[in-house]
């Protein structure tokens, strides 16, 4: 499935401010196909037909946006844009749950079957996970748009020419950019 | 980030690694700048693993948890895919009850906006209400913790219907096969007054039994329902050309979808001839051209395959109902109800049948156990059609195996007689009653009968053994009408009559004998009404009422009896209203009237009720308002009868806006209310009739198969036409008899020898006529008069019992003297 052209999305997102109820649902099944496929991590057009496992976390980013889409969203570049940050905190948010499930306190997330046993080696990614998180938000003080460039790359799995295309700027320059950002945060997570 | 670092990093990563540290000498940054640039050089050498390992794993790790969810009994097993409003998961039924697989539709999180979940929960609803083996199935409903609603369907194993058919390479008639069934689910649908509006091959499942299976009613619309806008791009690949211009659809719609699919299937193969002519005019731009029902469709398609000829323009059982129900100043629906009263009566009386051939089960016969036991299990079960038509075919050679070798065994030969009958009733049952079927239902019938004539159950003392010969022949006639055999259903009609009349002869006190008299006698009249008969029909509706009334009579307080009356009294009092026989007509009206509102006193309001008390006071009206020499119209209680069915109509609607009837109904009684005030008061008449007018316009345009209010609509026009000129705008009145001339042509293009709209014509002519008289254009006129004359001549020799075509050539001379005075 080729990606939604953005005339669509762009068209759907300025019905949806127009306070039209149903653009939402003519958006959704656009970019569902899209967000699912950069949530499988499967990139460039590869059928995601067949590995459906995290299309739940496509739900979560509609429970976090879905009827909520700030009005001055205009773009389909600003709605990736905020499905990136939808993801990265429904992720946190999972690893914080789980962090806090390990540590024995608080209670399972609604997402979780509960006596579910969890794997050791995932603890690693939980820790993991919560430290980018947190080098991305050291990174957002001193550059907000390396940050989001990151954030887009990594949880929203969008390329360097999509997340050019999403934000209207050269692919050369983001290469540059993404280049630097990616060396910025091995660096935030290794020292 | 420091300009001065981002400037310093970009040129230096460009470079091979072993020059960097020199490039940096050679610009010497600040100790600052040089620390982070170092560090920025090393971490670019690292793998990205280290972000992207973690993050796929962790959304790997929650997405494959919450594909796992208990949803009421049933837990959650894996996605099966997403559509426009929600996700579908397979799941498994884990109460320890039952082991049973599901698909479960789940609304997406996020998009629980009101205007959604009313989408959502009317899916659920249309689904819940259909029952049939080619469409899947409702199973159950709840809501998540979190308020998420869900509903769960049976789950098709299958593959979808062009890959299935590519994949076995099947012929073109095996493929036309498998569209029938998918039609008999349509036509399911329809009949529960539910268009699917996105028919598609991927909506259609064939499981690895090839029984094709409907899926995905997630934008059909019940109709009659506000109509809701299509909120999801539909596949216009298939779409219909109404969908494409953002039009309402209706049953037509669906005529083309499927139609479209098939076309689709048929893609390589060449589709010329019938099969392409059936395909054309399934798929014509405008729908009011296409099949007008689905039944119409699959029937050309069944007689494409047996090869039989095909009909260019069929003429289908819904159709020749709404045929025989339509007459000038008619109030149509109500004929339908009578009609409806009496099949629902006739269910009735074949459960109380079943009562009596289950008995016979005990016997022996392996061929009765086989289908009664057989049969009955497997109905309603979905997936099984195809091997309900095993069964029905090895039940059928085995009951002919068995016939041969009878050696006249009376016994047997009963058994035999019952089997075929079940068997018949199999064959013609619901959802697989195509042509072929009924065809094959009508022998069977005949087979029973037959048996049951040597057998001397015609004559029988036994009134177990009479009733089951009179209930067979009333099945053969109901089958021979709905395959549109009506002439040779004529004299199975009169031997039904017949031996019901005997029936009531020697068991006066039979209450089964006095209701298959009723019965019969009903379905005789109708039968008569429809050939244009009005003498027989006159009989037969006397011959109807009077059995159900004596035996009332004698036996007070039974419900049933009671409203079996009504009905008659309804026919009856019709009939006579038509004929222009008012007085017999008003005592009938009245007589039903007052029974209505003991009944309903008498015993709770049920819905059939509610619509004959509607039906009494507006053929009370009818009656009322109608003027015959010797019998002028009572105008004012006229309009009183009417108001009353008006606000039991109105009731009716207001508790149930989906109640397709009770709309057409309210419609009916204003446009009655219209007619009788157009003379009298032209005024109030039309502030009556132009919203009706409209209201009918818009229906008939969204429901072009639905004849019965594009007929009331004539008389729509031909009221309004007199009430305008009455108040002397003559030019708008014949404007308003050119509506209702085009809709009689086009009725009679149809139907040439149906009575009723030609005296609805011959109305139109004259007052066109009238109307052009004022306007001073006499020669016109006198043409128009002309060619009424000549109508009611023809009506008057085929239907000589027929009072009112008198009324109307009386009614036409005047017309003709005004404007030949005007000529002079």
């Amino acid at each position: 499935m080729g990606d939604p052209g953005p005339g669509a999305i762009t068209e759907h997102l300025a019905e949806l401010r127009r306070g039209c109820p149903e653009a939402l649902s003519r958006l959704v099944p656009l970019v569902y196909e899209h967000l699912h496929r950069l949530a499988s991590g499967q990139m460039r057009g590869e059928r995601p037909a067949h590995t459906l496992q995290p299309t739940a976390l496509v739900n979560e980013v509609f429970l976090r946006l879905g009827p909520n889409l700030p009005p001055d969203v205009r773009s389909r570049a600003q709605f990736y844009a905020l499905a990136a940050r939808a993801m990265r905190s429904i992720l946190v948010d999972h690893a914080r749950a789980r962090a806090s499930e390990k540590r024995g306190g608080g209670r399972a997330l609604p997402l979780t079957k509960p006596g579910t046993i969890q794997e050791p080696s995932r603890d690693l990614d939980l820790e993991s996970v919560l430290d980018i998180h947190r080098a991305l938000d050291r990174i957002a003080a001193r550059d907000p748009h390396v940050a989001r460039l990151l954030e887009m790359r990594f949880f929203a799995g969008m390329t360097a020419e999509e997340a050019a295309s999403a934000l209207d700027l050269s692919v050369h320059t983001v290469r540059h950019d993404l280049r630097l950002g990616h060396a910025w945060l091995k660096k935030e997570l290794t020292l | 980030m420091n300009p001065e670092v981002r400037q310093l990093f970009d040129d230096l990563v460009g470079l091979p690694p072993d020059q960097r540290l020199t490039e940096l000498d050679r610009r010497a940054p600040g100790a600052e700048v040089r620390l982070e640039v170092e560090q920025l050089l090393a971490a670019d050498a690292l793998t990205d693993g280290m972000i992207e390992g973690p993050i796929r794993r962790m959304a790997g790790d929650l997405a494959g948890l919450s594909a796992q969810m208990r949803l009421g009994v049933w837990q959650t097993q894996s996605l099966l895919g997403q559509g426009g409003m929600g996700v579908v998961y397979k799941a498994e039924r884990c109460d320890g009850v039952v082991a049973q697989t599901a698909a479960i539709k789940l609304l997406y999180r996020g998009l629980e906006t009101v205007h959604l979940l009313d989408r959502f929960q009317r899916e659920r609803s249309i689904l819940a209400r259909l029952s049939h083996p080619n469409i899947a199935r409702f199973l159950d409903a709840g809501a998540t913790a979190e308020g998420l609603p869900w509903f769960a369907m049976e789950y098709v194993d299958g593959i979808p219907l062009d890959r299935y058919c590519e994949s076995r390479k099947l012929a073109a008639s095996a493929r036309v096969r498998l569209m029938l069934a998918v039609c008999a689910a349509v036509q399911h649908a329809h009949r529960h007054l539910v268009v699917h509006r996105d028919i598609k091959p991927d909506n259609i499942l064939v499981t690895g039994d090839g029984v094709p299976v409907l899926l995905d009613f997630g934008i059909a619309q019940v109709l009659g329902e506000s109509s809701a806008k299509v909120t999801r791009a539909m596949t216009p690949e298939y779409a219909s050309p109404e969908q494409l211009r953002g039009e309402p659809a209706t049953t037509s719609t669906d005529v083309y979808l499927l139609a479209a699919v098939l076309s689709k299937l048929l893609e390589d193969g060449p589709s010329k001839g019938d099969l392409g002519n059936i395909l054309a005019k399934a798929m014509r731009e405008d729908p009011a051209r296409r099949y007008s029902t689905v039944a119409e469709f699959a029937a050309d398609l069944t007689a494409w395959l047996g090869g039989l000829p095909v009909s260019a323009t069929p003429d289908s059982f819904l159709y020749r109902t709404g045929r025989f129900v339509s007459r000038h100043r008619w109030p149509v629906a109500i004929a339908a109800l009578a009609f409806l009263a009496t099949a629902s009566s006739a269910i009735v009386a074949v459960q109380q049948a079943r009562a009596a051939e289950r008995r016979f089960r005990d016997v022996r016969s392996l061929a009765n156990v086989f289908l009664f036991d057989f049969e009955t299990s497997i109905h309603n079960v979905p997936g099984t059609l195809k091997a309900r038509e095993l069964v029905v075919q090895t039940a059928r050679k085995y009951l002919d195996t068995l016939s041969a070798e009878d050696a006249g065994d009376p016994a047997l030969k009963r058994e035999l007689a019952d089997a075929y009958r079940k068997l018949a009733q199999i064959q013609g049952g619901q959802g697989s009653a195509s042509t072929g079927h009924l065809e094959e239902s009508i022998v069977s019938f005949r087979k029973s009968l037959a048996l049951r004539r040597e057998l001397g159950d015609n004559e029988s003392k036994n009134p177990e053994l009479r009733r089951a010969f009179i209930l067979t022949l009333g099945n053969l006639v109901a089958t021979l009408t709905q395959a549109q055999r009506s002439v040779e259903a004529k004299p199975a009609s009169k031997e039904e009559a017949d031996v019901a009349d005997a029936f009531a002869r020697e068991m006066p006190g039979s209450r089964d004998a006095a209701r298959a008299a009723f019965l019969a006698h009903h379905t005789r009249a109708l039968l008569c009404m429809e050939l244009g008969d009005a003498a027989c029909t006159l009989e037969n509706a006397d011959m109807s009422l009077n059995p159900v009334l004596d035996w009332g009579l004698k036996h007070p307080g039974d419900r049933r009896i009671e409203l079996d009356t009504a009905i008659a009294e309804h026919f009856a009092a019709q009939a006579d209203a038509i004929y222009g026989r008012y007085r017999e007509a008003r005592v009938l009206g009245r007589n039903m009237a007052a029974r209505m509102e003991r009944i309903e006193r008498q015993w709770p309001p049920t819905p059939e009720s509610r619509r004959l008390n509607f039906a009494a006071w507006s053929v009370l009206g009818l009656a009322l308002s109608g003027s015959g020499p010797g019998i002028p119209a009572e105008s004012d209680e006229a309009i009183t009868a009417i108001r009353r069915g008006l606000a039991v109509a109105n009731e009716t609607r207001e508790k149930d806006r989906a109640n397709f009837l009770a709309a057409q109904d309210v419609m009916l009684a204003q446009s009655q209310l219209g007619g009788v005030l157009a003379v009298a008061r032209p005024a109030e008449a039309i502030t009556f009739l132009e919203p009706v007018r409209s209201e009918m316009v818009a229906y008939t345009e969204a429901h072009p198969a639905d004849f019965n209010v594009r007929k009331s609509l004539t008389d729509v026009h031909n009221d309004l036409g007199l009430a305008l000129r009455t108040m002397h705008h003559a030019e708008a009145a014949l404007r308003e008899h050119l509506e209702a001339l085009k809709i009689t042509d086009l009725i009679l293009k149809d139907s040439p020898s149906d009575g009723i709209s030609r005296k609805a014509r011959a109305i139109s002519l004259i007052r066109a006529a009238g109307a052009e008289s004022d306007l001073g254009r006499s020669a016109a006129a006198l043409q128009r008069l002309d060619q009424a004359r000549e109508l009611l001549a023809e009506t008057a020799k085929s239907a000589p019992a027929d009072a009112s075509v008198g009324e109307l050539v009386a009614d036409a001379e005047k017309v003709r003297a005004e404007a030949a005075k005007k000529v002079r």
